[in-house]
């Protein structure tokens, strides 16, 4: 199932960067911010109690004036903050069914932005390292193993193999722009992977993983690989990408959390929603 | 910048009368003008023969002594060596008379607060560039002529302007030295110790993985000042000659005999809050029998420079987005390792070739850029180069064999050649109207004998030793016995009265009786033959205060020895050690050398620009390039415009 949650997200945000055709990533980061704030306005709007939140919030404020106003009294001020936090509790507990609601929905969004902002696609003449990481109890040295890769790309060194972290390594080169499947052998098993090069925007899958639930959440780029495999991942060790905003270098998951909550505090007024 | 737009109006109004000039210096340190004329006439060279069939070659006089640092920091400011206080590489305090560099003085941190097993420093360490006088690139800067010099030598930490500028020779690595290298290896033979320049680690293999450590900075944060390494691992393939180098989650897999690209590096100070970035290269020497890894000198990162390295700050991380992370370390050639046999001939030749290509890509990429002004792009590659395989040209070298000239004679050839190429590009670039300078510092000649001065010294009544018997095992002067030592060497060239009221136990009473201990030594030292050639090892010995402009301060040396042809101090002898020979031939790969008698090390000036005065020197360079743009050449410089005719000169 997850396969195919990961499958419509991935079409949802690669539609949206579509959409945008070149414009820089920066921009591309703006309007997911923009997106994950109208959809959390729209959770909030839709399953939200907003009188209990409203409710919560104005609490919250009247005992923080009372500590303020009583601060000559350390038994009021010490009253007023056992009710603040009585009162941040029931607005927690009123936001609960949103962000349950919300915070699921923004993880898979995250997930496929990774692709676009945690890593970028090699250059070209750049390196890269293509490990596949055999299940337990799968000798490297027992499997001969073989990375065959698209036009574009060559493999640069024998395969490496390690017994002490189970895994089978390549050094592959882009010599051109492009992206393609490799195919990766171990015993008669074939699995693919995907790998792209060029300088635009696009999305990267640097693993694919198996059946885990949260490898599945945290790359979900490529379809999970079939438990009948001796291949337990294949990870192809991407250069990160690096984001700037006038000159200073951010994190893209930074920048998509303060610009989401600064686009959500500007359009939730004329929804007439309250966080 | 404004009082320089009033000042010379028609260098900045773009009038027409008043466009800005094309002016271009490419630094070839340690070009030589004999192998020029050479390689030139062998067709190697187009378009520096070009220049020269037009009359555009001089021989160019260099400083004294004729080390790089010296006579480059007198290109950039115009000065002597008394002018801008670059006497030798090493310079000493004369305080505690031990030995540092002499372009650059860190002062750490003097105050610091105690949190535990943490010390915080409570001010940044200082950071000082010894060199003086303003860069001729700021002075053209500052007159509105835009400019960029890329690799400029001596100019660590860059002094600030609003020029372009990217630290070349004398930027150190992360360990604020010139380079050192790690090398680790499973052969038995090799035992982990430290070497000139380097460090050698014996490691061991457990089912094909070795477990190391690199060595970071001190960490300045730590009571202790531990330094701040980072483990790694490596593991080769059971049959394949291939292996994977894992270090902070960064897997690196190589071929045998390949290297690397940059790896970037963080060296941890405070855990999550404090560490140094850096970058360094691997080498995978042998997968088998013996693993043997070699690691690059750790480098600063130009993309995210944890000192210095150019002006404005960010354009280093500018130009390593433009054409990738390079070789910030001001020598880049690893001449450490080859001497120590840690890399062979052919594989520092492959190294030394990726150098020169880095700096090309740097060069062209700016250059494409270049529309007017100052524009400066220095090479070490003839340099270092020639140092490293003068062997293979020179016959008479105790290190020649007929294979190996037949196997790396064609090295400097081709190096000549490439720099070439790159002189075709400027010149292209330029235009008929832009005028183009090849500069070199000195020329080279062959080191096949060295000296012990402080040995010479030594068995000569000069100094003396706390312990005799121990005299080839204590260098930086450990085994010196101060309040007998009159004199000592230190530096290349450089020799020092142990000076009452300047060294800490200065025997020798200033005025007349140190200049009676001079004039002595001048007698003596020049006095000395080999008894091996019958030659005179020392041609000169100069008192610096009769050559230079002004001498003070307590960094210039008492003496200066001009070495005789194929001469030259020993390694041993630079940093303060008394072996017991005088003189022996040199078996170091670093075969060819500069620091010798500059009556006969003069370098080259190419140009297409008019010469009107005879025997140029690297004095008139920066008045020239400076008054070629119509400003105003300071009046410390003393040098002379070579383009005016010689009655109208300064």
């Amino acid at each position: 199932m997850i396969d195919g949650v990961n499958r419509v997200a991935g079409a949802l945000v690669g539609g949206v960067n579509r959409l945008l055709g070149s414009a820089s990533p920066a921009v591309v980061l703006l309007v997911h911010s923009l997106v994950i704030a109208l959809l959390a306005v729209a959770v909030y709007a839709l399953v939200s109690n907003q009188r209990g939140i409203r409710a919560a919030r104005n609490r919250m404020l009247a005992r923080l004036l009372e500590i303020r106003l009583f601060r000559d009294d350390p038994v009021s001020v010490l009253g007023s903050f056992r009710r603040v936090l009585a009162a941040t509790g029931i607005y927690i507990a009123a936001s609960l069914k949103p962000l349950l609601v919300l915070v699921p929905v923004v993880v898979l969004w995250i997930g496929q932005l990774a692709g676009w902002f945690e890593w970028r696609p090699l250059a070209k003449g750049e390196s890269v390292v293509v490990s596949m990481k055999l299940r337990d109890g799968v000798s490297p040295l027992a499997q001969p193993a073989l990375l065959e890769v698209p036009p574009g790309f060559v493999v640069e060194t024998p395969a490496f193999r390690s017994v002490h972290t189970n895994e089978v390594a390549w050094r592959v080169k882009a010599i051109e722009a492009g992206n393609g499947v490799m195919q990766c052998s171990a015993g008669a098993a074939v699995v693919g992977k995907e790998i792209v090069a060029g300088g635009s925007l696009e999305r990267v899958s640097p693993k694919r993983v198996g059946d885990r639930f949260w490898d599945r959440v945290l790359y979900p780029g490529e379809e999970s690989l079939s438990a009948a495999v001796p291949v337990a991942e294949v990870r192809v060790d991407f250069p990160r990408r690096s984001l700037r905003f006038f000159g200073h270098e951010i994190n893209w998951v930074f920048a998509i959390f303060l610009a989401s909550i600064a686009f959500a505090l500007v359009v939730k007024r004329p929804f007439g929603v309250e966080f | 910048m404004v009082g320089g737009a009033l000042a010379f109006p028609g260098i900045v109004s773009g009038a027409a009368s008043g466009r800005i000039p094309k002016v271009a210096v490419v630094g070839a340190d340690g070009m030589d003008p004999t192998l020029l004329h050479l390689y030139a006439g062998r067709g190697l060279m187009p378009n520096c023969r070009k220049l020269i069939d037009a009359g555009g070659f001089k021989k160019l006089r260099t400083t004294l002594p004729p080390q790089s640092p010296v006579a480059w920091a007198t290109f950039i400011s115009g000065l002597d060596p008394g002018g801008h206080g670059i006497y030798d590489f090493i310079s000493r305090d004369a305080g505690t008379v031990t030995a540092d560099l002499a372009t650059a003085k860190t002062s750490a941190p003097k105050r610091f607060i105690q949190l535990g097993k943490y010390s915080v420093p409570l001010a940044s360490s200082k950071l000082q560039l010894m060199r003086n006088g303003p860069t001729l690139w700021h002075i053209l800067q500052e007159a509105g002529v835009p400019s960029v010099a890329l690799k400029a030598p001596v100019n660590y930490p860059p002094t600030p302007t609003d020029a372009k500028t990217l630290s070349g020779l004398t930027t150190p690595d992360i360990h604020g030295s010139y380079g050192i290298f790690s090398f680790y290896s499973t052969d038995p033979k090799q035992a982990t110790r430290d070497v000139p320049g380097g460090q050698i680690e014996k490691i061991r293999l457990a089912r094909g993985l070795a477990y190391c450590t690199l060595r970071g900075p001190a960490n300045v944060f730590d009571r202790e000042h531990p330094s701040a390494d980072i483990p790694f691992t490596i593991e080769r393939d059971p049959q394949n000659a291939v292996a994977r180098i894992s270090i902070q989650g960064r897997d690196v897999i190589l071929n045998e005999r390949e290297w690397s690209g940059w790896i970037p590096l963080s060296f941890p100070l405070v855990p999550y809050l404090a560490s140094v970035p850096a970058m360094c290269r691997f080498f995978l020497k042998h997968v088998r029998p013996q693993l043997e890894l070699y690691v690059s000198p750790v480098n600063i990162d130009p993309a995210d420079p944890a000192f210095p390295v150019s002006t404005p700050k960010s354009y280093s991380r500018e130009l390593a987005d433009e054409v990738g992370r390079f070789y910030t370390q001001g020598m880049a050639e690893e001449t450490p390792a080859l001497s120590a046999g840690v890399l062979s001939d052919a594989e520092f030749r492959q190294h030394a070739l990726h150098v020169l290509d880095e700096d090309i890509r740097i060069f062209r990429s700016q250059l494409s850029r270049y529309r007017d002004g100052f524009f400066f792009a220095y090479f070490s590659s003839l340099d270092m180069n020639s140092h490293m395989f003068w062997r293979t040209i020179d016959a008479k070298h105790p290190l020649h064999t007929p294979e190996l000239a037949k196997e790396h004679g064609d090295h400097l050839p081709a190096l000549y050649r490439r720099i070439d190429e790159f002189v075709g590009d400027v010149v292209g670039h330029l235009g008929p109207e832009g005028q183009i300078y090849i500069v070199s510092d000195h020329a080279f000649t062959s080191f096949r004998r060295q000296f012990n001065l402080n040995a010479w010294l030594l068995d000569h009544g000069y100094a003396g030793l706390k312990n005799r018997l121990d005299r080839d095992g204590a260098p930086d002067f450990k085994n010196t016995d101060w309040p007998r030592t009159r004199a000592y060497g230190l530096g290349i060239n450089s020799l020092f009265l142990n000076l009452q009221n300047r060294e800490p136990d200065g025997v020798v009473k200033p005025g007349a009786d140190a200049e009676q201990l001079r004039a002595e030594l001048i007698a003596a030292l020049t006095a000395i033959r080999d008894p091996q050639t019958g030659e005179q090892v020392i041609r000169r010995v100069v008192r610096p205060d009769q050559v230079y402009r002004r001498t003070s301060g307590g960094r210039v040396p008492d003496l200066v020895l001009c070495y005789n042809d194929n001469y030259r101090a020993s390694w041993d002898t630079i940093l303060g050690g008394y072996p017991s020979e005088h003189l022996l031939d040199n078996l170091d790969p670093w075969s060819g050398d500069h620091c010798m008698d500059p009556h006969f090390l003069s370098g080259v000036l190419l140009t297409n620009a008019p010469v009107h005065h005879s025997e140029p020197s690297l004095e008139d360079i920066a008045p020239t390039i400076i008054s070629a743009f119509r400003v105003k050449v300071p009046d410390e410089m003393r040098g002379r415009d070579l383009r005016s005719e010689p009655s109208a000169a300064r």
